[in-house]
């Protein structure tokens, strides 16, 4: 229950505590949505029949408020709850609840999905409130995809129930389907159709017109720069190029509820950050996103909340920042010179009076050293301190916790299934070749 | 524990029907599916062999191979007659069995999850495939027919008995589809539906009285071709081409065509729904 300590601390919960309710608020209380956007038929005029959000959204200090990086605009209050039998018991589980802002888009509760033997989902409960972005963040095989498919209706939940804008996953698929895109973790699109012909089917089938059908088809293409393959049958499509036809035929009727599922697996970066605009445009229109992700990186890009699973279980919630702050900040690897030992490097940082980062260790496996740090004056620090003492830097660069360090940190344990790491290049910023 | 409560718009809350599908909506998702559909066959034309290939090579085989040795050397134009109507049966039937490994192979596509994640009725996307291949039974029926008049056979009625036979033929064929759409939704692989579809195809065809009389035949073979639908259809057509009683047989095939439909259409719409 170390864990449970921690959260304790931080949030002022006693161990064990019931429901705590804590408003803390840092910005004025936005409005609360007086209904939710529906798809619209109306694409003619580019206009979209919305109340309540889609007018506020228009104006782009409201947009640029809902970017990831602009925090603390919600206001917060604190769950602590002791945990639910089970891995929950052990592990403990806190949760930090935003609940302003807006209604829940999304909310789960009491979520079970089994296959055979296989807990799939064991009792999942998660809000997405409009108009903002839930990450929910596990490893292989946690839950996420079966979370994604509950929602989009296309697989019937053993228990508990699921409402998205308003709707019943059980009880009203169909209202529920035209409020919803989905990105499913394997494209689905038709192979044998080209680009645009793909898009224009999922515009018809919206019941576009035939020229609006057109129309938006073009317009997606060229966002997701397919414009130049349009023509060629999706099966001829590389990966990247199928996962952002994909992206955009389930954005081609403006969802108010768009479903990620895993959106950049596997992609390159430049494809990635493509996506990630494209997502962000979306939330900017005022849609609501549920993106799951293997990677803590595309979650703070991305994500105002976020919600960690494991073996079909919730194990940590709360808003990104408020996450990242117990987890850490960032871990800077070093490479030493040839000639100089990690282990030496790793010594002279640990004894050092440098303000933090005692946690210095070597990887002599991969012949580096690996500094926790907050901040980036300890960054500089930890460089004016090797090069006084005469230490060459080959390799230097941050990146943010892993999957697995995020676990560690949140339940003291590794995640259940090992993890593929990103690629390097992908998630550290690096400063190759720093002068020393 | 969450505060939030979710309240449908006024407009969308209550009314249990709101959500259904218009005709008109459902009209235009059947287009935009038979469109892709249709165009899947442009982008892949080695699909339309069978649709093809199929008429012209029976025609040949049953006219010249069986013709002889059925109606007597030398009568073979007398046969074109007789098999020609009955091959049109046949046709529906071959054709309607590919749509269930079409439908099996759709499946293991992404995009069947797609389609069950929008705003239509999902058996437009049923009634999409069912209209195409209804598209590939009449190019068929169409070469068959082409056969048939090229090697001799005459329309001893007229334009609109022919037109009728045809027709009947096409819509015993469409109730045929939902048969193997059921199938091809069921079983695990397109292979294995190929299989069953053969093994329940062959006797049928056969067992019938497609290409040779059933008088014949012994008494219990014929008393199963008796109520064979296929034998109906046959019957039916090569009155309705060559003259003669065609009231019971038609009948007969309109009924069975229903009742396969009011069955199995069902089954099917269910069976895709259910399909996680
Ligand atoms: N259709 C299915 N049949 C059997 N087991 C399944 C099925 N779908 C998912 N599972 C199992 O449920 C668990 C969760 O899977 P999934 O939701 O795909 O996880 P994730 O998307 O987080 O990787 C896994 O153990 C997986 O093997
Ligand atoms: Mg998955």
């Amino acid at each position: 229950m170390a864990s449970t300590d921690t959260f304790t601390d931080i949030r002022g919960c006693p161990s064990g505590a019931r429901p705590l309710h804590r408003p803390r608020r840092r910005v004025p209380r936005e409005p609360p949505a007086s209904s939710f956007p529906t798809r619209s038929g109306d694409f003619g005029t580019g206009a979209r029949t919305r109340t309540g959000t889609g007018a506020r959204l228009r104006n782009p200090a409201e947009r640029a408020r809902r970017q990831w990086a602009v925090s603390g605009w919600a206001g917060l209050s604190v769950v602590c709850r002791p945990g639910v039998g089970g891995m929950a018991q052990s592990r403990g589980m806190t949760s930090i609840k935003a609940t302003s802002g807006g209604e829940s888009a999304v909310r789960v509760r009491g979520l079970v999905k089994h296959y055979g033997s296989t807990k799939a989902l064991d009792g999942v409960d998660l809000d997405v409130r409009q108009g903002t972005v839930l990450g929910v963040l596990g490893p292989n095989g946690a839950g996420k995809t079966t979370l994604v498919r509950v929602l989009s209706t296309l697989v019937q939940p053993d228990a508990g129930t699921a409402m998205v804008a308003g709707y019943d996953v059980l009880t009203q698929p169909r209202q529920l389907r035209r409020v919803i895109g989905l990105t499913g973790q394997y494209a689905s699109v038709d192979e044998k159709l080209s680009g645009r012909e793909n898009l224009y089917m999922i515009g018809r089938l919206l019941d576009l017109s035939r020229k609006d059908a057109r129309r938006r088809a073009e317009e997606m293409l060229e966002r997701f720069s397919l414009t130049e393959a349009a023509k060629r049958p999706a099966a001829q499509y590389s990966g990247g190029m199928r996962r952002r036809l994909d992206l955009a035929a389930s954005m081609v009727g403006h969802p108010a509820v768009l479903y990620l599922d895993e959106p950049t697996t596997g992609l390159d970066p430049r494809t990635r950050n493509e996506v990630w605009r494209e997502v962000r445009r979306m939330v900017g229109d005022g849609s609501t996103v549920l993106l799951t992700t293997q990677y803590m990186e595309e979650a703070e890009q991305l994500a105002d909340e976020l919600t960690v699973v494991d073996r079909g279980r919730v194990i940590a919630e709360g808003r990104v920042d408020e996450l990242k702050a117990r987890i850490g900040g960032r871990t800077l690897r070093i490479r030493p010179t040839d000639g100089h030992r990690p282990a030496e490097m790793a010594e002279a940082l640990a004894a050092s009076p440098v303000t933090g980062v005692g946690g210095a260790t070597a990887d002599v496996e991969d012949g580096t050293v690996t500094v926790p740090i907050v901040d980036d004056d300890q960054l500089t620090a930890v460089v004016r301190l090797l090069a006084e003492r005469g230490f060459g830097i080959a390799e230097i660069g941050t990146s943010l916790p892993s999957l697995d360090e995020v676990f560690l940190a949140v339940t003291g344990q590794k995640a259940s299934v090992p993890q593929d790491p990103r690629p390097a290049a992908d998630n550290s910023d690096d400063l190759e070749g720093a002068a020393v | 524990m969450s505060t939030a409560t979710i309240t449908p718009p006024a407009a969308v809350r209550g009314a249990r029907s709101e959500g259904r599908i218009g005709l008109r909506a459902n009209l235009r998702h059947i287009s935009a599916l038979v469109r892709r559909n249709a165009l899947q066959i442009k982008q892949d034309p080695e699909s339309m062999f069978d649709a093809l290939l199929m008429p012209i090579i029976f025609t040949l085989l049953f006219v010249y191979v069986f013709g002889g040795a059925i109606s007597g050397k030398g009568h073979q134009a007398a046969y074109v007659n007789y098999v020609v109507p009955g091959l049109m049966a046949m046709m529906g039937m071959n054709i309607a069995q590919a749509v269930g490994t079409g439908i099996n192979d759709d499946f293991k596509k992404g995009v069947m999850d797609r389609f069950r994640t929008m705003p239509i009725a999902r058996s437009s996307v049923l009634i999409a495939k069912i209209v195409v291949e209804i598209g590939r039974m009449l190019v068929a029926t169409a070469i068959l027919l082409g056969m048939g008049f090229a090697l001799g056979m005459t329309v001893h009625t007229d334009v609109l008995h022919l037109l009728a036979a045809v027709v009947l033929s096409l819509v015993f064929g469409a109730s045929l589809m939902w048969i193997f759409i059921l199938l091809g939704l069921t079983m695990k692989t397109a292979q294995s539906v190929q299989g069953v579809a053969m093994l329940v195809l062959m006797p049928l065809q056969f067992g019938s009285s497609i290409f040779a009389p059933t008088t014949t035949m012994p008494g219990w073979l014929q008393s199963f071709t008796d109520v064979n639908p296929l034998s109906n259809l046959a019957d039916a057509s090569r009155a309705l081409v060559n003259g003669g009683a065609v009231a019971h047989s038609v009948w007969m095939t309109l009924a069975w065509a229903i009742g396969i439909t009011a069955v199995t259409a069902p089954l099917a719409v269910m069976r895709f729904r259910k399909k996680a």
